[in-house]
Order: C-alpha cells, then sequence, then structure tokens
C-alpha cells in the first residue's frame, strides 16, 4: 500500500515533468541564455488544408517545435558539453578542434593544406578558369570605375590557419591543388591591381606583440584588428596620396575574461559550440586598448563603399568607420547592407545598385583565403555589366540563359555575375567602355563624368 | 510522427497520458483511438480516407463471415477480406515496382510502356496490413470471436504504439485485452522505463551511427535521389577502401537492430503503460548460433506472423517431399524480403535468407554445432552482415559491387580518433548486442527487462530514465542544431 502511493507520486511526477517543456515554452518561466551563432529560423506554418495534405505543414511544425521548445536551450548545451567533454566534437558549423585546443573552421584548414580547392571544383583546369575569369574581371572593372573617378582595391584578411600553422589538426597536404592565394597575389601584381594581403604581416605580429593576434577560441582577429584596419587605411592613403585621420591607440592593457564583451573575436568559435561551461581561460591572456581617431583640416574622409565578410565587421569592435570616411559602407557578401557607423542593416536590394557604386571614392573587396575563389561575391561581375553592357543585350541573355537552361531569372543573373564573359563584349584581357545608358545618364549625375560625355 | 521526434515526446506523449489516464476507465479505449487517429492523420494525411474506409468493410466482412454458417460464403467473405488488405497493401507497396518491371519488359519486347503515376507509400501500412489479416483469419479459425464494436476493431489496427513498425500482434494475442486490460502504477512506471530504453537505443546508437553509414554509403531510400547523386553514390562505392566498406556494413548491422529494437521497446513501454502486454519483438538476435534461430530472434512477431499465416497454409513441413518442404521455408523468406521493400535487392535479400535457411537444416547447423558457440555466432554474424549488404544499397548491382570492394583487401589504416564518437558507439553497440553470451549479461537483461522491481530498484530507473529521457532530448535537439558563425551567403 505504501509502494503503491510512492508509485502513484512517482508517476504523477513523471507526467508533470513531461509537461515541463510545453509550461516553458509558453510562458517562459526560467530564463537561459540564448544559443549562439546564426541559422535560418523557421516561421509558424499556417494550417491549411492543402499544406496539411501534401506534407508541408508536418514538416514545418516539427522544425518550428524544435527550435521553439521549452528548455531547448539548456538540452541542447548539456548533450554538446558531453560531446565535447568525451569526443571533442561538435555540431556547430565546420568547427575543428586543433592543438592546444586551438580551435579552427575546417574550410580553413582545408584551405591551408590546398584540399580546399575539392570542395567547388572537379579539377585544376575548372578552377583555373573560374579564378582566371574572376582575377580578370575585377581588373576590367578597376579600369571602368577609374574612368569614373573611383579607386577599386583588393584587400586579403589573415586567416587563423596561415598566422598559426603549427596548432592546426594534422592533415595531408595536396600539393597538387592550385595556390589560390599566390596565384591571385601574381596576378595582382602582373596587372599592377592594388591588392594588400595581410597574413604575412599578421605572422609577424605573432612573433612580436605581446598578445597573439588571434585567440584560441576566436576565428576573427582580436583587437590586432585595429593594426589591420591602419594598414588598410594607409593604403588607401598612398593610392591617391590622400591624408586620413590617424588611429592612436592606448591604456593598452590585458583585460579581464570576465568582462569581456561578446562582439569581440577572441570567443566567437567557444560561443558557436554552444556548451554549457565555458572554457578555462585562465592560462590565455587577453589584451584590448583605447582607440582614437585624430582628426584635423588636413585628414579628407572619401566615401566608402567594403564587399566582404565579418572580419570587416570585427574591426567596428573597436573603431567607428565614420571617423575615418564619409558614408562608409559594407556589403556583406553582396547581400545585406551595412551602415558601419551604427550598424544597422538592409538587403542589398533594397538600394539603387549604380548610384551606391557612384557615391563612393573608394570601393574595396575584403575578403580571406578560404574566400578567394569569388571575390568580391558577385559584386564585380555585376557592376563590370551594370556598366558595360547595353540593357537590352543584358535582357536578351537573361531570356536566353532562362530559356535555354530553364533557370530562373535569379539563377541566370546569378551565372552571369560569376562569369560576365558569358557577354562576347567582355571576354579576354581588352578593357571595355561604359556603354550602358543608364550608367552613363547616373555618372553624369553624380558628376563623375563630363556631361558632355 | 515518429516517437523520436520533439513534436511526439515535448507534445504529444504528455498530452496524451495526461487526457488518457484522466479518462474514466471505460472510456480510455476512444482516448485511445482518437489518438491514433490523430497520430495517423498527421503521418500520412491522404491515406487516411482509404484507411478508415477499408477498415469499416473489412469490419462488417469479417462479421458477416462469423455469422453465416454457409462454407462457402464464409470462405468467399474471408477472402474478400483478406483481399482488401492484400490489395491496399499490393498497391501501395508493389504498385510502383511492378509497373517499373512490366514496363521494363514491354520496352525490351518494343510495346509502348504503361503510363503510371508513381504513388506514396503510407507509412505503416506493411504492418496494419498485415494485423487486417489476422483478424481476418483468427476470426476465420475460430480462434477469437470478432469485436464486437467497430471502435475497438480500429484501435486494434490503428493503435499508435505499434503502428508505425510494430510489433505486429495478431487478434488472438490482444483481443481480450482490448476488450478488459488493468494497469497499475508499477506497469506505467516500467513502461515509461522501457521506453526511454528504446529511445536510447534509437537516438544514441543507431541515429549516431546511422549517419556515419549514410555518409559512407549514402541515403538508403535512392527514390528520393536525383541521377547525379546516384552517380556519385556509385564512384563512392566503386571507390570505397575494404577497411571503409567493412566498418560501413557492420555499422549497419548494428543501426538496423537498434533502430528497429529500439522502436519495438517504445512500443512495448508505451502499450505497457496502458496495461497492454504486447509481444517482444527482438531477442538478442546476434548471438544466434544458426540462421534459424536468428530469425526466431529477430522481428519475432513478423517471423510468427509468416508462419502461422503463410508456412502453415503453404503445408509447412508436413509434405510429401523434402523438396517441397525447402521449397516452401525458401519461398516464405523470399516473400519476407519483398515484404521489407518492393525493389530487386529485397528479393535477393529474403532469397538468400532463404538459401541459408535451407542450407542450415541440411548441414550448416551440424557443421555449427561442431565448431562450438562462439565461432558458431560468429559465422552467423557474418552471415547476417554480408547478406545485409543487399538490405541496404537498394541497387543490385550496386550491392554486388560493394560485396566485392569488401573482398578486394585494400585495407587502410583506420584510427580510433578519426571519429571516437561513432567508434566509441560502435563499441557500446557490440557490447550490448553480444553480451547476453554471458551469463552475466543474461542476468542483467532478465532484471532490467523483464523482473518486477522493488522500491530501490523502482527509484534508481525512475531518476535514470528521466535522465535518459533529458539527455535523448538532447542529442534529437543538438543533432538537428548546426548554426554558422554569421550567415553566409
Amino acid at each position: 500500500m505504501k509502494n503503491k502511493k510512492l508509485f502513484a507520486i512517482m508517476f504523477a511526477v513523471l507526467i508533470t515533468l513531461l509537461f515541463l517543456p510545453i509550461v516553458q515554452g509558453c510562458f517562459n518561466i526560467f530564463h537561459f541564455e540564448p544559443l549562439q551563432g546564426a541559422y535560418v529560423k523557421t516561421s509558424k506554418p499556417a494550417l491549411t488544408f492543402d499544406n496539411y495534405a501534401n506534407g508541408k505543414y508536418q514538416a514545418n511544425i516539427e522544425k518550428y517545435v524544435s527550435e521553439n521548445h521549452g528548455f531547448r536551450e539548456p538540452i541542447i548545451r548539456i548533450y554538446n558539453q558531453y560531446l565535447w567533454d568525451f569526443y571533442k566534437k561538435t555540431y556547430a558549423d565546420d568547427v575543428v578542434r586543433g592543438k592546444n585546443g586551438w580551435l579552427f573552421f575546417n574550410k580553413n584548414v582545408e584551405s591551408y593544406y590546398g584540399t580546399f580547392q575539392h570542395r567547388y571544383f572537379s579539377d585544376n583546369y575548372v578552377a583555373k578558369n573560374a579564378y582566371d575569369i574572376n582575377i580578370r574581371t575585377l581588373n576590367k572593372l578597376r579600369h571602368v570605375l577609374q574612368e569614373v573617378g573611383i579607386e577599386f582595391l583588393a584587400y586579403i584578411s589573415p586567416d587563423k590557419c596561415f598566422v598559426f600553422p603549427e596548432l592546426i589538426p594534422e592533415m595531408e597536404r595536396d600539393t597538387s591543388t592550385i595556390d589560390i592565394c599566390s596565384y591571385y597575389m601574381d596576378n595582382f601584381e602582373r596587372n599592377e591591381f592594388p591588392c594588400l594581403e595581410m597574413t604575412e604581416m599578421f605572422c609577424q605580429f605573432r612573433d612580436t606583440m605581446r598578445y597573439n593576434p588571434f585567440s584560441p577560441y576566436g576565428a576573427h582577429w582580436n583587437f590586432s584588428s585595429v593594426y589591420a584596419a591602419d594598414s588598410l587605411f594607409r593604403f588607401i592613403e598612398n593610392i591617391r596620396g590622400i591624408n586620413l585621420p590617424d588611429i592612436k591607440i592606448s591604456n593598452y592593457r590585458k583585460y579581464d575574461k570576465a568582462a569581456y564583451k561578446k562582439n569581440l573575436g577572441d570567443f566567437d568559435i567557444e560561443w558557436l559550440l554552444n556548451l554549457s561551461r565555458e572554457f578555462d581561460h585562465s592560462d590565455y591572456e587577453y589584451y584590448e586598448g583605447d582607440v582614437d581617431i585624430v582628426s584635423d583640416s588636413t585628414h579628407t574622409k572619401p566615401s566608402i563603399l567594403f564587399i566582404g565578410n565579418s572580419f570587416l565587421i570585427h574591426i567596428t569592435d573597436f573603431l567607428n568607420f565614420g571617423d575615418v570616411f564619409e558614408n562608409p559602407r559594407l556589403w556583406y557578401y553582396n547581400k545585406t547592407a551595412y551602415d558601419l557607423t551604427d550598424l544597422s542593416d538592409r538587403p542589398v536590394d533594397d538600394f539603387d545598385f549604380l548610384d551606391e557604386i557612384l557615391k563612393s571614392d573608394y570601393i574595396v573587396v575584403f575578403c580571406g583565403d578560404t574566400q578567394l575563389y569569388k571575390m568580391s561575391f558577385g559584386f564585380a561581375g555585376k557592376a563590370l555589366v551594370s556598366f558595360c553592357i547595353p540593357d537590352s543585350i543584358y535582357k536578351a541573355k537573361v531570356d536566353y540563359l532562362c530559356k535555354k537552361y530553364n533557370y530562373s531569372e535569379a539563377k541566370a543573373n546569378e551565372i552571369i555575375y560569376t562569369n560576365p564573359e558569358v557577354f562576347d563584349e567582355l571576354k579576354g584581357n581588352s578593357i571595355p567602355k561604359i556603354c550602358n545608358a543608364k550608367a552613363l545618364e547616373k555618372a553624369r549625375q553624380h558628376n563623375r563624368i563630363d556631361s558632355n560625355n | 510522427m515518429v516517437f523520436s521526434s520533439n513534436i511526439f515526446l515535448i507534445y504529444f506523449l504528455p498530452i496524451f497520458l495526461a487526457v488518457y489516464f484522466l479518462t474514466p476507465r471505460r472510456w480510455r479505449n476512444y482516448t485511445l483511438l482518437f489518438a491514433s487517429i490523430l497520430f495517423y492523420a498527421y503521418g500520412a494525411p491522404e491515406f487516411i480516407i482509404q484507411l478508415c474506409v477499408s477498415l469499416v468493410a473489412n469490419f462488417y466482412i469479417v462479421k458477416a463471415m462469423h455469422k453465416t454458417d454457409n462454407p462457402l460464403k464464409k470462405k468467399v467473405l474471408c477472402g474478400i477480406s483478406i483481399a482488401i488488405s492484400i490489395g491496399l497493401l499490393f498497391y501501395y507497396k508493389y504498385g510502383n515496382f511492378t509497373m517499373e518491371n512490366l514496363n521494363y519488359i514491354l520496352g525490351w519486347m518494343h510495346v509502348e510502356p504503361v503510363k503510371w503515376v508513381k504513388i506514396l507509400l503510407p507509412i505503416g501500412i506493411s504492418f496494419f496490413s498485415f494485423q487486417c489479416v489476422t483478424y481476418t483469419l483468427d476470426t476465420y479459425r475460430k480462434v477469437n470471436e470478432p469485436m464486437e464494436r467497430l471502435a475497438d476493431y480500429v484501435l486494434y489496427i490503428v493503435m499508435f504504439p505499434q503502428l508505425i513498425a510494430g510489433p505486429i500482434i495478431r487478434y488472438c494475442d490482444i483481443a481480450e485485452q482490448i476488450r478488459e486490460r488493468q494497469s497499475d502504477y508499477t506497469d506505467r512506471l516500467h513502461g515509461f522505463y522501457r521506453f526511454v530504453l528504446g529511445l536510447a537505443k534509437k537516438v544514441l546508437i543507431a541515429d549516431i551511427i546511422g549517419y556515419q553509414v549514410d555518409k559512407i554509403l549514402g541515403p538508403s531510400n535512392y527514390d528520393i535521389l536525383t541521377s547525379d547523386q546516384l552517380a556519385d553514390i556509385a564512384n563512392r562505392i566503386a571507390n570505397i577502401d575494404s577497411s571503409m566498406a567493412w566498418i560501413a556494413i557492420l555499422a549497419f548491422t548494428f543501426q538496423i537492430y537498434f533502430d528497429f529494437a529500439g522502436y519495438s521497446d517504445m512500443a512495448i513501454g508505451l502499450g505497457r503503460m496502458m496495461g497492454f502486454k504486447f509481444p517482444e519483438n527482438f531477442d538478442n538476435p546476434y548471438v544466434s548460433t544458426t540462421i534459424s534461430e536468428f530469425w526466431r530472434r529477430w522481428h519475432q512477431t513478423f517471423s510468427v506472423f509468416i508462419k502461422n499465416y503463410l508456412y502453415f497454409p503453404l503445408g509447412g513441413s508436413r509434405v510429401k517431399t523434402e523438396g517441397r518442404k525447402y521449397f516452401n521455408l525458401w519461398f516464405c523468406f523470399l516473400i519476407s524480403g519483398l515484404w521489407h521493400g518492393a525493389a530487386w535487392n529485397f528479393v535477393i535479400y529474403g532469397a538468400l535468407q532463404g538459401i541459408f535457411i535451407c542450407a542450415d537444416k541440411l548441414f550448416l547447423r551440424k557443421f555449427n554445432e561442431r565448431i562450438g558457440r562462439i565461432p558458431a555466432v560468429i559465422c552467423t554474424f557474418a552471415i547476417i552482415v554480408l547478406t545485409r549488404c543487399f538490405f541496404r544499397i537498394e541497387r543490385v548491382d550496386l550491392s554486388w559491387l560493394f560485396i566485392k570492394r569488401l573482398f578486394a583487401f585494400e585495407f587502410v589504416p583506420v584510427h580510433f580518433s578519426d571519429n571516437p564518437h561513432f567508434f566509441t558507439t560502435m563499441i557500446i553497440a557490440a557490447v550490448f548486442s553480444f553480451i547476453t553470451l554471458t551469463r552475466f549479461g543474461l542476468k542483467w537483461q532478465e532484471k532490467v527487462y523483464f523482473t518486477e522491481f522493488n522500491k530501490r530498484q523502482h527509484i534508481i530507473a525512475f531518476v535514470l530514465s528521466i535522465f535518459g529521457f533529458i539527455f535523448c532530448l538532447g542529442a534529437l535537439n543538438a543533432s538537428g542544431f548546426s548554426p554558422f558563425i554569421y550567415f553566409r551567403f
């Protein structure tokens, strides 16, 4: 009888426990730290007869429930912690553990060992062809933009794997693939295309600076990004001989791990792991400093547009681009437009493409080693076509691609932007002329060319 | 809806259990019936109407069959009832396969192919078709009276714990339980422990291993693949080294066991919570010393079904010639193979099992007895592993190619450190698969599965089950959450 009572209580407790995720999901009684990382959130699906009958509702509601049920955060963190403690395994996108507990992204490791090319290209011939088209497109665009008084340049951010190669996981090196960075740099040098490659400088940093330019648990550069920014600003200055505001670093100090700011590149891979326990940071020192932008009447503030990746956003952890440039913008992967003064964002497609280009004095394509194969993320192709191909020819080509290959218009555009040499006018190394009527008109409106031109 | 999904574990299960146990005892069957229909309607909305219509028709046909004294009419009605159940199964499961092969033959004869729109396979049809058949035949053979109420009959067929993946419950085994059953709190607790055990087998072992198997061999269902993806899989199999090939097929052998046995445990556990005693479906199949023993231990309810409703009607072993006896055996396994899937690889799988069963009866068993228990277990396991190639790889040419790669003897060193999670799980799977070879393992199995717990054991099992449940939820959710550091385009 006594046992029966106990078992009844246990069963009641069981049912109550089973209900807890529903209750927590509805009322959010306990507050848990949200899971870190970017993923596409599923919106709550509408229940309609069609949706239900074809199974779409069921598929979406399962995803939605998985993303929104109660106790999701601690449950995932506990399991991730188990995987990490026992197997050093993570479900976080592409994260691998290197030596001494350092964390890296697998694609960067592959890039270092030369195997990354296999992810996208079947062989060297195909890869080289794609690289050549990309390099020629960048080069042609540089000359086209020079016609309208805009400087177009490139910046290759350093990668943690290349700065700390002795700490990455062991892997067999593939020497048969093309060393993409050298290939691009050689071509840029031959074409006198201005490009700043930062890996070497960061390798020097690690030997001469008090702290590492990358932390064990971060993917991006940390406070060292300020020095990278300074190099970029000086590089821009030299192109046209202008004088940009100066960067002044003071109060250089070790900072307390407990007081770290969430947006620092020192810990972003660690956060991505979504563990329940933080790593022990006691044996590692983190530094930061105060950054001031010194500006006076001798300094100029040109307008700038970056086409780049998250490394650029991480510079804004320490300095405001608005203090150095007029209207600084980042087109993140050429998809999301950030205003670099306040980091507000909108889709790039919301803006007038030509207007935004013609507003800029400088356009900088900014990427890392692993992104070089698609450097500019389609921007250069789109810009080249927008300036140098009349609308009627462009439309005819899109129609042709859609009809012949059954592409959507978006897909046809993507193909053209990746390889503008689908137009005879843009083939080879010869530099095209601006002949798109709309582009010419816009250039006149922005006083980029003579109104007689 | 599958048991190992968030929507089932977080919403369906607690709400169902609460409503079920709050419902007065005499209405509980209706609660279970409503939940089962909801469960099925969620997973196979396009089929729910056909299912209900066929069940209603079957119920009244069987009732009429039972009432009539005219033997011919009885036989005809029995035939119609079975034709409905097997007809639905044949149409939905084998329609595409039949038409593909028919069109292949027509094409070979230069005849215009028959136009055919591919049919989607409704979930669970293989299981509930068989249950419909057992209902008809058990009533026909007067083993049991037919159900008086339509609701009870529909409940027997669509009861959600066993609807999707069994166990296949014969009508005679459950008829009384549907009408009247008892469940005390210990049953409910034991049921929950069993459910969590099954969930852990599925989520913590089968899914982890299965992920790697899919990485090596590609997805198991080739119907959803494009020709490029299929070519990629063919290329992968053609170039696989022998080490990886053996790992893949061994892993699949464990995956399918833990997946299926896990699902059966969950079904048995849920049933027990409600007072049902579902039959066991697996009894350590990989410790079998012969293939015949393996089939007595693997998917037991299916083997019983085939024996009672196919092998015996064919004459079983009481036939005039030895040849016919072996044919009956072989034929039953051929049909079993085809039941697992509508493709030639499953036919070959069934035929091979049939051949090994016949070989067992002829000489293999004697050989195994002579070599001793452990070598016999290894030999039997090796046969199972090899025949699994035809089960896993849905194209016969690729299965054959894969077997060639197994014996290409192109071994490449494999390191535990390459994937410690997978290899640890494989070791755990192997230990639990073979542990009952030891007396210690048998004792523990008896204790965990079949012994009533005392108070202390209940408390331990309760706490472990709760933690196990949370852990499984974690595995389910974490494996589906693979965020990027930032959005990349």
